[in-house]
């Protein structure tokens, strides 16, 4: 978790810096393209200067007949000592074509002091290829930063020249670069770098890629491209503050994760905890649920059925007693006519007396055990029990049990609930059915070495969509059920490593089996 | 004194079927037992008529079921059920359907005889009353007509009038009804009249 939410971030602030270093880059790029944009003004416009000085030397040479060396020379001079860039400036005369050393002349010539001037053998071949009027560049020493620039005056005046010789390392003044910047000049094979205060930045090792810009000047004679060069450091680049505030605000977001993931699995585990507490309160719901309709069954529904067959024998009892006290008083009655009427008061109290000690042993608040249940005995108190009941909705209980009955093992109390729910079961599906003839079948064998208890009616059978459910809890389809019935007949099945189950068999009705396991296999097996 | 009509007692519980018919044959009454109410339904038309004593509980179909099919077959004999349960909804329904009445179980003698009697005064009604719808059947609409206004104690005169005929037809009339009902007494026309009036 914790690891997680570190790596995320540290994705966040990675991703968060690479955008932040790219537009940093960005910004250092387009201050270097500012800046060469400035300096490739500056220069053009002092090799602009320099076609003027040209222009203006080349009118004063052709002003009138003769060349006027003196004023020229004056000009140059003062030139030369307002541009410290132009280094030298000649006028040179020469015989044919292309010039030939002999008629070489140097008319005018103004240097700078040391610099040696300008010889004919550098400057043939452009004086032979400029045009008139047009000034050309040319490199006399290769390596050096100097170049000359000729200007060939008009022919009409003879072969002259004039010939600036120019430093292109004094183009531009390390002031007035960008600190951050060195430029190189270059034409053709001269070339000179300037840099601020001469320094030129280092490059870092792990430092952002060195940056330039080149622009070409569009200057005819003097083609002359500039390269800015950058190499930025980290600090150029201006990145600790956004980053650092970057992790800062990454911060919150995350933290704001952390806080959501721990709620919300607190949340999940009071959800757990909530839900596991429904199922336990569902569960012991259920099972009070079941127990209080257990307690119905067996007291209520089952009582009801006792009471109208111990109402019975006590109507028989009560009519047959209160004639023989009549007969008694009646001088003509044959003593055996009270004999037999006296004789069966006892055998209807013997009645009532049966149907109590039946109904005390299922409903007595012993705890269920395991043990021999003797199915057949069972399904014949069950059928007593529920035979006035079942009579009075029209309903033929028919038994059939096997020779010998079969012995399971599980409390016969339940197994007894069991059949009286399936029973009653049936008798509520048959009774809401227009059905004729309306019958259940309780029968009671072996099957598959277990125990088997069928509880089948001529009913409608059980829904389709019912079906997979009938055992759940609460999925009564009769409008006064609890839907209970079924789902303790399950739990108490299950309860003695039973199995129950709900069919529609083909021939019409509905049919419940139970499978108990066989009371002899259990005595084997312990 | 007349004897007393017999008693039909329905239950399939012979113990009980027995013991209530001692008792009730120790007031000396007639009483024809049946096992099953089905078996009393078939007899029925050739029985004489008399006091039903019925068990609500019982197979194939329950005392209520037999009061419904009797009623419905024009069959007026009063009707005791009994019943273990303290049945509000069938004891409604009973009387609803002219039960004489609803009785418990178990009985006592006096509750079962008192009930009896009242039976047996029901059955008289119903038999008197059966006996003139019987007669009243016989006469046609214009008789009938004729016979309400001489038992309301109008002169033939008059009737003839009201009636629009003759006075000799009138008298003819009455001649044909006295054959019929077996009497000329204005007091039995009387009686007639008004079961006519009570049953048009």
């Amino acid at each position: 978790m914790a690891a997680t939410l570190l790596a995320a971030w540290v994705a966040v602030v990675l991703a968060g810096s690479s955008v932040l270093y790219r537009q940093a880059l960005e910004r250092l790029r387009a201050e270097l393209e500012g800046a060469a944009d400035i300096a490739a003004g500056l220069v053009s416009q002092r090799l602009a200067q320099h076609d003027a000085h040209l222009t203006s030397l080349a009118a004063l040479a052709q002003r009138s007949d003769r060349i006027l060396v003196d004023e020229i020379g004056q000009v140059a001079g003062a030139i030369r000592s307002f541009y410290p860039r132009i280094e030298g400036v000649d006028l040179v005369a020469w015989e044919g074509d292309p010039p030939e050393p002999a008629g070489w002349r140097t008319l005018v010539s103004s240097h700078r002091a040391g610099l040696e001037p300008v010889a004919l053998p550098q400057l043939a071949p452009v004086l032979a290829s400029a045009q008139p009027g047009r000034p050309v560049s040319s490199v006399p020493r290769p390596g050096r930063s100097r170049y000359v620039l000729v200007k060939r005056l008009p022919s009409a005046v003879g072969r002259f020249a004039l010939v600036l010789t120019i430093d292109l390392a004094e183009l531009v003044a390390g002031e007035e670069l960008p600190a951050w910047g060195q430029l190189e000049l270059r034409l053709g094979p001269a070339s000179a770098r300037v840099g601020h205060g001469g320094a030129a930045a280092r490059a870092e090792r792990f430092g952002p890629p060195a940056m330039t810009a080149e622009r070409m000047l569009d200057n005819a004679g003097q083609p002359i491209s500039l390269r800015l060069v950058r190499q930025p450091g980290w600090s150029d680049l201006a990145l600790l503050r956004p980053v650092a505030l970057l992790a800062a605000v990454a911060l919150v977001p995350l933290g704001l994760a952390v806080l959501l993931a721990v709620q919300r699995r607190r949340a999940a585990q009071a959800r757990g905890e909530a839900e596991r507490a429904r199922q336990a309160t569902r569960l012991s719901e259920r099972e009070t649920a079941q127990a209080h309709a257990a307690r119905v069954n067996a007291m209520g529904e089952m009582a009801s059925g006792i009471a109208h067959e111990l109402n019975q024998p006590l109507t028989a009892l009560l009519s047959q007693s209160q004639a023989a006290v009549r007969l008694a008083g009646m001088p003509a009655t044959d003593p055996a006519v009270m004999r037999r009427v006296l004789e069966a008061n006892v055998q209807q109290a013997r009645r009532a007396a049966d149907i109590l000690d039946r109904m005390r042993a299922y409903v007595s608040a012993r705890p269920p055990a395991a043990g021999v249940c003797e199915l057949g005995r069972i399904a014949m108190d069950m059928a007593e029990l529920m035979r006035a009941d079942l009579s009075a909705r029209e309903i033929r209980l028919e038994l059939d049990i096997s020779t010998p009955p079969p012995l399971a093992w599980a409390d016969p109390v339940q197994v007894g609930q069991v059949m009286h729910n399936l029973i009653r079961n049936a008798a509520d599906a048959l009774a809401g059915s227009g059905q004729e003839n309306r019958h259940i079948v309780l029968r009671v064998d072996e099957a598959d070495d277990m125990a088997r208890i069928v509880v089948s009616d001529n009913g409608p059978g059980v829904a389709a969509d019912m079906l997979p459910h009938v055992f759940e809890p609460f999925r009564s389809d009769k409008p006064d059920g609890m839907g209970l019935g079924l789902a303790i007949c399950e739990s108490i099945v299950h309860r003695f490593d039973g199995r129950i189950e709900a069919a529609n068999p083909s021939g019409g009705g509905a049919a419940f089996t139970v499978l108990l396991p066989l009371a002899r296999r259990k005595e084997h097996a312990s | 004194m007349m004897p007393h009509p017999p008693v039909y007692l329905i239950d399939d519980d012979s113990a009980v079927r027995d013991a209530v018919a001692l008792l009730l044959a120790t007031y000396g009454m007639r009483v024809e037992s049946f096992a099953h109410p089905l078996d009393f339904l078939a007899r029925q038309p050739e029985l004489e008529p008399g006091c039903i004593v019925v068990d609500l509980r019982m197979p194939a179909i329950t005392g209520l079921q037999l009061q419904q099919r009797l009623s419905e077959a024009g069959c007026g004999w009063p009707v005791i059920l009994l019943t273990g349960h303290g049945d509000m909804q069938a004891c409604r329904r009973a009387f609803k359907a002219g039960a004489v009445d609803f009785l418990g179980k178990p009985v006592d003698e006096h509750v079962l005889m008192e009930a009896v009697n009242t039976a047996f005064a029901a059955l008289a009604r119903y038999r008197e009353q059966d006996e003139q719808r019987s007669l009243l059947a016989r006469l046609t609409e214009r008789e009938r007509q004729v016979l309400v206004l001489v038992g309301q104690g109008y002169p033939t005169k008059e009737i003839a009038a009201a009636l629009g005929l003759s006075p000799r037809t009138v008298e003819t009339h009455r001649a044909h009804i006295s054959e019929k009902i077996g009497s000329s007494s204005v007091v039995e026309f009387a009686r007639l009249a008004q079961a006519a009036q009570a049953h048009p």
